[in-house]
């Protein structure tokens, strides 16, 4: 009976009781906090693959005219349900949320005060391309885990980034902290460039709501010019960062076309006749950067772009399709520069605060009248960003048409600064200031897909072709938005439904944003 | 262990016959340990270890002797004074006087249970075998429904009674010889590793008890909330034998989709239009110009003409082999048995090259009885399964079985070989968006190895003649170690570079228990009484290493890498303790009640919730005792009620937010936060369920019915929901929700013709299972569980039954007729169609042996009725111009457009939809065939279909060779047999050559298919031998 007991004794013995719960169901894995700096480079690196990237390919190369390729749903001005799930949820979880952990786990700690402040003026410029992409959006709402978030209208949005980004470049303290070199891949930790970012930011959503609210546009644009070391002014200045060698960093371009080329040879994205019209013609040396000469076909050795409808349109012209049968190798592939597995992408630079100071100097809204001074500061900005001497932008300057109010010299050549239909041109009027600038503004930034749509948006100034490859057999013109997506509808119903009233017509493609204007009708088109 | 029992009280008394003899099996075979009792007394013996008996009849004129066996029918002779009786037992196919193993390994008489339960032949699943034992309990048991794998290495999915949890796991739990074995899937990325249960090797399986619902299954705990499978291994006899099996078994596709064979490969009537001689691999689909022999350049670059090739698909397929050797020693001596068994299985694919399978499965059981107070039952169990080349699965790229979807109607076989051009390393024979399945085949391998150990060590003590102590302590144990390997030069594939990918995994999941067993008879009175105690611990770690790019084609090796690799480790460790208690009263022969209860403590739940207890409670009355209502025509009614809860706890790790590091971004550090949000304050979830049952035996016992009415709830459920991305999260962790399960299950056996040789015995099991989500999150209708890019979603959705399917249909006008876009040319969309449930209405099997002599015929239909699938592969057939379907409009479009040459606003033939405008004018525009059928499969609606089936799902027609025959040979046994299984779809609605069990998933989102394996059949011969 004694062993009996013994052995009873051992088993019993091998249950012991619970107080090893709480280290067994610690995460080995995974820790609860981390460096602001991993954040912060997260952040930078998903805001630049998604906006430099899937959704500049897919969504904005189309829509700004400056590549053409990847048949599929958004490039012929339809949409994928899919693919709008997909940037709206990196929007918010991968590009906002490493920032907005900053500030949840930092903010108390004086110590990281500059962190934070960085970190949410990154927070305002991602929401000002989120606001620009679908109108109202949440924002004060968002990131927190909760079930339902509530969306904010478009104009208060405009609002609420304006003021922010206000506080937060008077609030850097230039004595303070700063985020390692290393991590902040956009400025290298140096405030005083954060500081100008965000003035100069500011100034771009001025801009973008001078049609919608001139008077908050014009007081902002006022405001800022009266110190105007506040705001980018130097190449050194210009916001951006280059992607990287590897694999797991390498550019969205050189990955779609060079390194996949064989794979997607038959979509690549290619020079857009557009970009072509309004640069060939006029001599401009920056054509040779953004495109190669064509490397076989009908137009070897030339420059020559593919429209956005890959050689649509026959049926509303009685010119010879140049474009009839073609191949996406028989165009002028996208200049070298942007193929690089470590290129670089532009977020904010020097070349567009020049555009957007000449912008509020013809109207008016500059502490001084000098557009045409920073129209010629814009271009030399452009020319010396892409590596172009100062003797080339002088005689570029020189052009008729792109010196400051000349009539673009057309005398022969007249189809050169048209679409192959000739139905769009780059022509200029003599005088026609504004569209001198806007036009320079686009040619300064092309593969900035999401400002340049903005900007195209905001002026309908420039002449663009429509699609003519729409799934229904119609032509369609540049899209106002995207619509927003499925995921929204099925998981926050009430809220989104809420921002659709707020749109003023269908949750479409089609549909006008706040800050934009209407489209213009191209006359040349049966409507 | 009630004949050990019964040992102790053999009584004395004076007018006693010695009576002796054998008791075998039908084939001759001595039973040892049958039990001989007489009727109406407790005395009784068992059989030695050759069958043979001695017992001292008390009474011997008027005296019966009843003969049991576990497994075997119950058999009553009368003595009639003779000194010497012979039984012969057959299989019991109705198990009454049954003792059965309950949860937690307690024995039961069938008869007292208060829940359902029933119980596997294993006789079938060694001949008309399935490479995965999972499959084997298809149509077998009412209320159990089996996904079956795409693949003989896939995972399949096993349901009991529908699934009780709306994100969670929903498999039951598999418990070998007392011990839970692992079961996960292994198909959560684009390689299905297959489930883990599928090590288990049925040779050595003595018997499966199928615990049906929580009622049943309560003891288990958490992990046993959706039923649980009981599997008990062969533990072998004193005396000692050989048994010898082989099967040989191959496999071959029985159905292809109907191809039509009159367009190749092109584009708008083209084959291609930029080249004077037409190249076959500018476009890839098959909407070029009719296939008259018109030269053209082929994949290969050789000029051949441009003619049909009706069998590019069927003649891409192979006959698989799978061979399984298995031999089994056993024998011993009254205190100690040992048996020892070694299985070989060996298989291959219908693709050539994929799937190569081996699995060896060695087995160890040894039974001591060291004093007459305590024995112990060790087991090992070591299985090795190596696959080399697993198939890709689903839609990915390269997966051959989906290509075959973009298999142009003009490409020959031929032309994909070579797939690799010498100079460069490149892959050639490619269309452009379909890569070549030969290069896939070659230059793309993988293989994994498992290594796993299975022991258990379980001694009992004996305290009294009616207290014992047992102790379990089983241990499941293995280590992965695999790799994956891309190699440079793929022309389709994202990565040209091509990748090496290595993984180890392996996991320890310790279970100790002990159990103090009371058993007690009082007069009239009996009662059993369980109290014990478990510790369940769980440890995992998986470590991958990767490099994305290669330096040296071919070489699988890590340091062949361009760049750094990138390297992740994850570990989990788990651990429950559990205590628990079952009391059973038993009143004479006719009232019994069940009370369980246990207390959980789970180490994943915070510190305040992580105690759960549940109860059940259970009542059984057997009509015919307590009435004494037995005839010839009812010979046994019983009645039965129970109510259990189970609580469950959740994965590890899921209270805190975390982050994790991913890298590097040009030397600096990447991380993020879990994109789900977890939550600190999980509770356990509880089930709830009622369960009534009537059995009823009629005519002696030759006809059986079993019935169960079930209704589950559970409630609290730990639910991952879907949360707006602009929370900035994907999910949640929820203790909410609440989903209902109901129906009730038949099993109906007999035997309706037993005469003289012949026997004709039947079983029929039917289930209906209904279930409702009741409510999720407030103000939340819907879960996804599943989608197929954004045509198809599979969602639990609030007031439908469980997997309910929506998606992109077309909308309609009030008189249910599709509606056009103004223009023409599109159909309007209506994003949120409801296609109805994946969930089957009823589930049936039907199974027949009929017996004569030593010949035997047994085969199984099984039948699904209801329930809807999405099929991705049609989908893709569709826009890519193979499916027959396409045919439609094409030649009627190519005279009126190519030949005729009208344009498009005048086109007076092609493809119309046939669909109406807003203002209810019907269309009467013609469109390209192509556009038709490229705007068709973006429509889910147009390839939803019913996925019911009646299919002849085994066969075995098996012959015993006749003792006189084998008296000159070594054999004491021998049969042969020719098995199959799958060989006849009697029934299905869906298209040729789609399965309706196809599934992309062994998860809850069924109800899609996506590039599986047309249906597939399994023959061959198995041979048994035992000496």
């Amino acid at each position: 009976m004694k062993s009996k007991l013994i052995y009873i004794a051992i088993m019993v013995g091998l249950f012991s009781c619970t107080d090893q719960f709480e280290e067994i169901n610690q995460n080995p894995n995974n820790p609860v906090k981390v460096e602001p700096e991993f954040l912060l480079t997260t952040s930078l690196r998903e805001t630049q693959n998604l906006y430099g990237g899937n959704m500049n390919g897919v969504v904005f190369y189309n829509y700004t005219h400056y590549f053409s390729g990847f048949q599929g749903e958004f490039q012929r001005y339809t949409y994928s349900v899919s693919s709008t799930n997909d940037y709206w949820r990196n929007n918010y979880v991968r590009c906002l949320q490493p920032v907005h952990q900053i500030v949840k786990l930092y903010e108390e700690d004086p110590s990281y005060k500059n962190r934070v402040i960085i970190a949410k003026i990154w927070k305002a410029y991602i929401f000002s391309n989120i606001v620009s992409v679908w109108g109202g959006v949440p924002m004060s709402a968002a990131l927190e885990g909760t079930p339902g978030v509530a969306y904010e209208k478009e104009q208060d949005i405009y609002t609420a980034l304006l003021d922010q980004l206000k506080e937060l470049a008077e609030a850097i303290d230039l004595t303070g902290d700063t985020y390692k070199a290393n991590a902040d891949k956009i400025y290298g930790g140096d405030l005083m460039k954060w500081k100008k970012f965000a003035q100069t930011l500011r100034l771009r959503l001025a801009m973008r709501i001078s049609a919608a609210d001139p008077e908050k546009a014009k007081k902002i644009a006022l405001e800022i010019s009266r110190n105007a070391t506040g705001i980018i002014s130097s190449k050194a200045e210009t916001a951006a960062m280059n992607w990287g060698i590897t694999s797991d960093s390498w550019s969205y371009l050189y990955n779609r076309v060079v390194y996949n080329y064989t794979a997607n040879k038959a979509t690549i994205p290619v020079l857009c006749e557009s970009l072509v019209y309004h640069t060939l013609p006029y001599n401009d040396a920056r054509l040779p950067v953004y495109g190669q000469p064509a490397k076989q076909g009908p137009s070897i050795g030339k420059y020559f772009g593919q429209n956005i409808s890959y050689g649509g349109g026959g049926g509303y012209t009685t010119r010879t399709n140049p474009h009839s049968l073609l191949k996406q190798d028989d165009y002028s592939y996208i200049g070298e520069r942007f193929l690089q597995p470590d290129a670089e992408y532009v977020f904010l630079s020097y070349a567009e605060a020049c555009f957007l100071k000449a912008e509020a100097a013809l109207k008016g809204w500059w502490k001084d009248t000098n557009a045409q001074n920073y129209y010629y500061e814009g271009i030399d900005a452009s020319y010396d960003h892409y590596g172009l001497s100062a003797d080339q932008a002088t005689a570029y300057k020189e052009t008729p048409g792109i010196k400051w109010g000349t009539e673009t010299d057309s005398t022969g050549r007249f189809y050169e600064f048209q679409d192959w239909m000739g139905i769009c041109s780059s022509y200029i009027k003599a005088n026609d200031f504004n569209r001198q600038i806007i036009m320079q503004h686009w040619l300064a930034m092309p593969n900035q897909g999401v400002d340049a749509w903005a900007l195209i948006r905001r002026t309908r100034i420039l002449e663009f072709q429509p699609q003519f490859a729409t799934y229904d057999g119609e032509y369609a013109y540049i899209p106002d938005r995207i619509p927003y997506p499925g995921s929204e509808y099925s998981t926050n119903p009430l809220e989104v439904e809420k921002a659709v009233s707020w749109l003023g017509g269908p949750d479409g493609l089609f549909t006008k944003l706040w800050f934009g204007l209407p489209n213009v009708k191209n006359p040349n088109l049966p409507h | 262990m009630i004949s050990l029992l019964l040992m102790w009280c053999v009584p004395v008394r004076a007018q006693v016959l010695s009576v002796q003899g054998k008791v075998t099996d039908q084939n001759n075979a001595g039973l040892p340990g049958a039990s001989i009792v007489v009727k109406g007394t407790t005395v009784g013996t068992i059989t030695d270890i050759n069958g043979n008996y001695l017992l001292n009849v008390p009474n011997p004129e008027q005296a019966v002797l009843v003969f049991a066996f576990i497994g075997y029918d119950m058999l009553e002779i009368p003595v009639r004074g003779q000194s010497t009786i012979n039984a012969v037992l057959s299989t019991s196919n109705i198990g009454l006087e049954e003792v059965v193993v309950t949860a937690m390994g307690i024995t039961r008489d069938a008869k007292a249970l208060s829940f359902a339960r029933q119980s596997v032949s294993v006789e079938e699943m060694t001949e008309a075998r399935s490479p995965n034992i999972v499959n084997s309990f298809s149509g077998k048991i009412a209320g159990v429904q089996v996904v079956p794998s795409g693949f003989n290495t896939g995972s399949s999915r096993i349901v009991i009674r529908g699934n009780s949890s709306l994100t969670g796991n929903n498999q039951p739990l598999f418990v070998v010889d007392g011990v839970p074995i692992d079961n996960s899937p292994g198909d959560s990325g684009s390689i299905d590793y297959g489930n883990n249960a599928a090590d288990l090797n049925s040779d050595d399986i003595e018997s499966i008890e199928v615990l049906k619902g929580p009622n049943a299954s309560a003891l288990y705990g958490s992990r046993a909330a959706n039923g649980v499978i009981l599997i008990s291994t062969k533990k072998g006899t004193p005396k000692f034998k050989i048994t010898l099996n082989s099967g040989t078994m191959f496999q071959t596709l029985t159905q292809f989709p109907e191809y039509q064979n009159a367009y190749g490969v092109g584009t708008s009537f083209y084959i291609d239009n930029q080249h004077m001689l037409p190249w076959a691999n500018v476009n890839y689909r098959s909407w070029g110009s009719p296939m008259l022999g018109q030269p053209y350049v082929a994949l290969n670059g050789e000029v051949k003409p441009y003619l049909p090739q009706p069998d590019n698909v069927k003649n891409f397929y192979q006959k698989a082999r799978l061979l399984t050797n298995s031999v089994a020693l056993e024998g011993g001596n009254a205190d100690n048995i040992v048996r020892f068994s070694y299985t070989n299985y060996n298989g291959n694919s219908v693709v050539e090259g994929f799937n190569k399978n081996t699995k060896h499965n060695v087995n160890l059981r040894v039974q001591n009885k060291f004093r007459k107070w305590i024995t112990l039952d060790t087991k090992v169990n070591f299985i090795r399964d190596n696959v080399v080349n697993r198939q890709y699965s689903n839609d990915n790229g390269r997966n051959p079985s989906y290509m075959y979807a973009h298999m142009a109607r003009s490409t020959n076989l031929d032309e994909l070989i070579p797939w690799k051009d010498e100079l460069t390393g490149k892959e050639i024979g490619t269309h452009r968006n379909f890569s070549n399945p030969y290069w896939v085949i070659h230059e793309n391998p993988n293989e994994d190895t498992k290594d796993r150990v299975i022991a258990t060590f379980n001694p009992e003590i004996k305290i009294t003649d009616w207290i014992k102590l047992i102790g379990r302590f089983g241990a499941d144990m293995f280590w992965t170690n695999g790799y994956e390997f891309n190699n440079i030069g793929s022309i389709i594939a994202s990565n040209p570079n091509g990748f090496l990918r290595t993984f180890n995994v392996n996991q320890q999941n310790i279970n100790l228990e002990g159990i103090l067993s009371v058993n007690k008879k009082l007069e009239a009175f009996s009662v059993s009484a369980n109290f014990g105690l478990t510790r369940f611990d769980s440890r995992s770690e998986r470590r991958d290493s990767r490099i994305n790019s290669l330096l040296q084609p071919g070489l699988i090796n890590l340091s062949n890498a361009k760049e750094y690799p990138v390297v992740s480790q994850n570990q989990s460790r788990k651990r429950i303790n559990s205590a628990f208690g079952a009391l059973s009263f038993g009143y004479k022969d006719f009232a019994f009640v069940d009370l369980t209860g246990r207390n959980d403590w789970s180490s994943t739940l915070p510190s305040k919730n992580n105690s759960y207890f549940y109860p059940s409670i259970g009542g059984t009355l057997i009509i015919t005792e307590l009435l004494k209502a037995k005839s010839n025509l009812l010979s046994f009614a019983k009645l039965r009620a129970s109510y259990a809860i189970v609580g469950n706890d959740s994965d590890p790790y899921r209270l805190d937010q975390t982050f994790s590091f991913n890298g590097f971004f040009n030397d600096a550090t990447v991380a993020s936060l879990s994109t789900t949000m977890n939550n600190p304050d999980l509770k356990p979830e509880k089930t709830t369920s009622y369960e009534y049952g009537l059995d009823l035996r009629f005519f002696k016992n030759r006809l059986a019915l079993d019935a169960t009415y079930y209704d589950a709830s559970t409630v609290n459920q730990i639910i991952t929901a879907s949360l707006p991305t602009s929370s900035g999260f994907e999910r949640r962790l929820y203790n909410a929700g609440e989903i209902k399960n109901w129906g009730y299950e038949l099993s109906l056996t007999g035997q309706p013709v037993q005469r003289g040789n012949f026997k004709w015995e039947t079983r029929i099991n039917f289930s209906k299972n209904n279930s409702e989500v009741v409510s999720l999150l407030d103000d939340i209708p819907r879960f996804q569980l599943a989608n197929r890019s954004s045509y198809l979603y599979v969602y639990a959705e609030v007031g439908k039954p469980y997997a309910y399917l929506r998606g992109l249909g077309v909308k309609r006008d009030n008189q249910g007729r599709m509606l056009l876009e103004d223009g023409g040319g599109l159909l309007q969309k209506n994003t949120d169609m409801p296609f109805g449930t994946a969930s089957p209405d009823w589930l049936a099997g039907i199974g027949n042996t009929f017996s004569w002599k030593g010949l035997d015929l047994y085969f199984l239909v099984d039948i699904k009725q209801g329930g809807v699938m999405y099929s991705g592969t049609i989908s893709r057939m569709l826009t890519n111009g193979m499916f027959a379907e396409t045919l439609e409009g094409r030649d009627d479009f190519y005279l009126h457009s190519v030949i005729w040459g009208e344009n498009t606003s005048e086109l007076t033939g092609g493809a119309r939809w046939d669909a109406y405008f807003n203002d209810g004018t019907k269309n009467t525009k013609f469109m390209t065939p192509q556009n038709y059928e490229y705007a068709r499969p973006n429509f889910a609606e147009f390839v939803i279909y019913d996925a019911s089936f009646v299919k002849l799902r085994e066969v075995s027609f098996g012959y015993y060779f006749p003792k006189l025959l084998l008296a000159k040979t070594p054999f004491e046994n021998a049969r042969i047999s020719a098995t199959g299984r799958n060989l006849w779809i009697l029934h299905s609605n869906t298209p040729q050559g789609i399965d309706p069990e196809a599934s992309s998933t062994s998860g809850n989102g069924q109800g899609i298919e996506n590039g599986a394996l047309p249906p597939n059949a399994i023959y061959g011969i198995n041979v048994r031998l035992i000496f």
